[in-house]
């Protein structure tokens, strides 16, 4: 593998200035998020048979039941005086939620208002409605459809995740929609917007925080200071119409041995070198719409990271911290459970993403106003990030609005 | 029983019926609203509170409460961070000695600049004040309102009067005992008026111990069936209101019909045999609750739900007594202190306070106010938000947009 000389990259440096974000401007207005598009919402055990639920997504709040086996996602806020029926659901009837507070009564199944506890002649049943959401459940995970109610067809959630690679290929690491993979993880809440979450998920540039992980230490990973980016080849954009949309860091070299990033093991004016010995074999990270990552081959050949992050809020998203192995045999998954229970789980999770996590938050000020967005100034090691930002205001269903501006407006 | 449901929803039921009471954020103004209880203040102490935005200073002295703005003129600074009083009927800034006449809020000197021409030319807002049912009131309103109103305008009237069937005790009557507690709720303060005599939401109250331990009979809701369901009250010189009619009148003709059973959802209504007898409710200007008749026969329950700022409120909760001898007060406090204020305020009114702040996000940008799918149980919601609308002396305006006269500085 032969080191590029930096001076004949030909990667264009990202462009500076107030102008900059002109080139992906719906990406700076997604602060609540993209709209139609599949996100998680509870793992599947979270969620039991008669069970209610409930999560906020792209300032959207849900409620989710699961009943006769069967799922329902629901607005979770009753259109009467706005509150949330989460707080006590009520099930009088199979099929309908009833609200704690006047006993106004929704069917599952469309939303539809069935009857008000102490007022059955009302001339508003059947007349009122609260918004219903498609609902699927995959890969051990309640995966909910946040868009206009209008919005046809739905599309596959298989379009909102991360394709497979073919198996052919070198450094083959599973995807969460393998057949026989057993998918384990958190989920929790981070103080950031989505997209900050995002960026530093795939960030060539952002391995220096996790220099001195206990996990590097623990597995003497060569972590580099950064990965430069040498060639116009170093990321890769897929854009089929129908499949997933996403950017892959193309951090293995070709099969022909042509490498597009350099790992950054020294820099000499600081004296500062890189830890670890053992070069990670097929790391590669990749991020797909609306935000999902993927990391192949990390913490080990073999095992892939997921991570998705889901907006909250303007100002909070559900950080989902997945691990993928192939396991078709009871005996390996249990194997697998048990190394994920009692190892990975604190030490990927904790130990290393814990350091992600504290990072992002560290970014939500500067671009809490979007003032961020025009006044950062990114260097070389960010133009993926750029062509990401440019990828979803190209490819993103639609830009989601805040939420007093959402569907407040009532068929009457 | 009565199939004609759809009449008793008001013609004109939109927000702009009611334009007034939408832009109510902050409080109805030139209305007495309660500071605090009277044995908080004591002699020669120093209190602050906040009403509808209006930080306000208060001190007791020599038996007389005063109150003034909690803003020194200077550099706007809270007086009641650490009031000094030098001198009787005055009180001085502990940042840089600004003093204020307490009586007119006047600037009287300056610490440390006994000769500025400021002293005379400046001063900060008094309040009048008053006294009764262990509470001080405060007047919050324009300057220049005038001579302000009684107190017994601000409060609801005795409605019944002594010997008619349901009597009950009224909080300004000096054989009645008042005993209460205040503390701060997480919704704006119309949100908490109108949970407070909503007919629909006794729902909330269906696993309340008190429901238990009373026997009450707690329907699912009550439902208007008459257009007399509800009474307004909106003479001049006197209390303005709003009343639901849940007692049959003198003729027994019933105008509200509790709901005992949903056949759809095959639910019954909780509780057991006991009808509380006597239970009304009626909310009152500047948002008085009352409650005759409760907690038990003969007694009244009071809240009142004062603006703090545009999304929190005082919640004051008050129960009166009549109590014409020392023993029978005796009994009543003792009962109070023992059993009626957790029973109530707590494992009853808790219910409450939570709807309420669950209704503060959907209103909280005035979205929830054209949203919001009222059903024929909010007929007195609607009621409540008219009369409102056309009867309130004021309609508070926020913080920053309030005028801070100050008198000119001539050199």
């Amino acid at each position: 593998m032969s080191t590029p000389d930096p001076t004949q990259s030909k990667v264009t440096p990202p462009a500076q200035g107030a102008n900059a974000t002109k080139s992906y401007q719906p990406y700076v207005d997604a602060k609540w998020g993209l709209k139609n598009h599949w996100y998680p919402a509870l793992f599947s055990h979270e969620l039991e048979e008669g069970a209610f639920g409930s999560t906020k997504i792209c300032g959207e709040p849900i409620l989710l039941r699961r009943e006769n086996d069967q799922l329902y996602a629901l607005e979770d806020r009753c259109c009467h005086r706005g509150v949330p029926l989460s707080k006590k659901p009520y099930c009088f009837k199979e099929g309908m939620v009833t609200c704690w507070y006047h006993g106004y009564t929704y069917g599952l199944n469309d939303g539809e208002l069935k009857t008000i506890l102490a007022a059955p002649d009302d001339p508003l049943i059947g007349n009122a409605s609260i918004k219903t959401y498609p609902i699927v459940e995959k890969y051990s995970i309640i995966w909910v459809f946040v868009g206009d109610a209008d919005y046809a067809p739905i599309p596959p959630l298989e379009s909102d995740l991360p394709p497979q690679e073919s198996k052919d290929y070198a450094y083959y690491s599973p995807n969460l929609t393998d057949d026989d993979a057993i998918v384990l993880g958190i989920r929790r809440k981070g103080e950031s917007n989505w997209r900050l979450a995002v960026e530093n998920g795939f960030d060539p540039g952002h391995v220096l925080i996790h220099w001195k992980s206990p996990l590097v230490y623990a597995h003497d990973l060569a972590v580099p200071l950064g990965f430069k980016p040498t060639s116009d080849e170093a990321v890769k954009a897929f854009e089929d119409a129908d499949g997933p949309k996403g950017m892959m860091n193309m951090y293995p070299p070709d099969a022909d041995g042509h490498s597009n990033y350099e790992p950054i093991f020294e820099n000499t004016m600081l004296d500062v070198r890189a830890s670890g010995g053992t070069p990670a074999l097929g790391i590669r990270t990749s991020m797909w719409l609306p935000g999902v990552l993927k990391v192949e081959n990390f913490p080990f050949p073999g095992i892939t990271a997921h991570e998705m992050y889901v907006p909250i809020d303007d100002k909070s998203y559900e950080y989902w911290e997945l691990l993928v192995k192939t396991a078709p045999t009871e005996a390996e998954r249990e194997e697998f459970t048990d190394r994920y229970e009692n190892y990975l789980r604190d030490a990927v999770f904790h130990d290393f993403n814990d350091d992600d996590l504290w990072a992002r938050d560290s970014m939500q000020p500067f671009y809490e106003n979007d003032v961020g967005f025009a006044e950062e100034k990114l260097c070389a090691m960010d133009a993926v990030i750029v062509a990401w930002r440019k990828l979803v205001a190209r490819h993103a269903r639609g830009i989601q609005t805040p939420p007093m501006e959402l569907g407040l407006k009532r068929r009457r | 029983m009565n199939a004609s449901i759809s009449n008793n929803r008001p013609a004109a039921t939109g927000p702009s019926s009611y334009a007034p009471y939408i832009k109510a954020r902050w409080g109805l103004k030139n209305h007495w609203f309660p500071a605090l209880f009277s044995e908080e203040l004591k002699e020669g102490e120093f209190d602050a509170t906040t009403l509808c935005g209006e930080p306000i200073l208060l001190r007791r002295e020599a038996g007389q409460v005063h109150a003034l703005e909690d803003r020194c003129c200077h550099r706007g600074v809270a007086l009641s961070k650490k009031p000094y009083c030098f001198k009787e009927g005055t009180v001085t800034c502990w940042y840089h000695g600004y003093t204020y006449g307490l009586g007119d809020g006047e600037l009287k000197t300056i610490i440390g600049s006994p000769d500025d021409p400021l002293i005379g030319n400046a001063s900060i807002k008094t309040y009048p004040v008053t006294e009764a049912a262990g509470m001080i009131f405060v007047f919050v309103g324009d300057a220049d309102f005038g001579e302000p109103p009684p107190l017994a305008h601000d409060l609801p009237p005795q409605l019944r009067a002594a010997g008619e069937p349901h009597y009950c005790a009224h909080l300004l009557n000096p054989k009645t005992t008042v005993r209460g507690i205040r503390r701060q709720g997480a919704a704006n303060w119309r949100l908490a008026s109108e949970n407070g005599f909503d007919p629909g939401h006794v729902l909330v109250h269906q696993d309340s111990p008190w429901v238990y331990a009373q026997d009450w009979a707690l329907p699912l809701g009550f439902r208007p069936i008459t257009e007399h369901a509800t009474t307004t009250f909106v003479e001049s010189n006197a209390p303005r209101g709003i009343l639901n009619e849940y007692v049959p009148g003198s003729d027994g003709v019933a105008h509200y019909e509790p709901v005992m059973h949903n056949e759809l959802l095959d639910v019954s209504a909780f509780g057991g045999q006991n009808v509380p007898a006597g239970l009304r409710t009626s909310m009152w200007l500047p948002g008085v609750l009352l409650v005759e008749n409760a907690p038990y026969p003969g007694m009244s329950m009071y809240e009142m739900y004062v603006p703090i700022d545009d999304q929190t409120y005082q919640y004051w909760e008050l129960i009166a007594c009549e109590t014409p001898s020392p023993e029978d007060e005796a009994a009543f406090v003792d009962k109070y202190e023992n059993y009626l204020k957790k029973a109530m305020f707590n494992d009853f009114n808790d219910q409450d306070l939570v709807a309420r702040d669950a209704m503060q996000p959907f209103y909280a940008q005035d979205a929830g106010w054209s949203a919001e799918q009222l059903c024929s149980l909010d007929a007195v919601i609607i009621g409540w938000r008219k009369l409102v609308a056309g009867y309130a002396r004021g309609i508070q305006g926020p913080p920053k947009e309030r005028s801070r006269p100050r008198k000119t500085r001539t050199l």
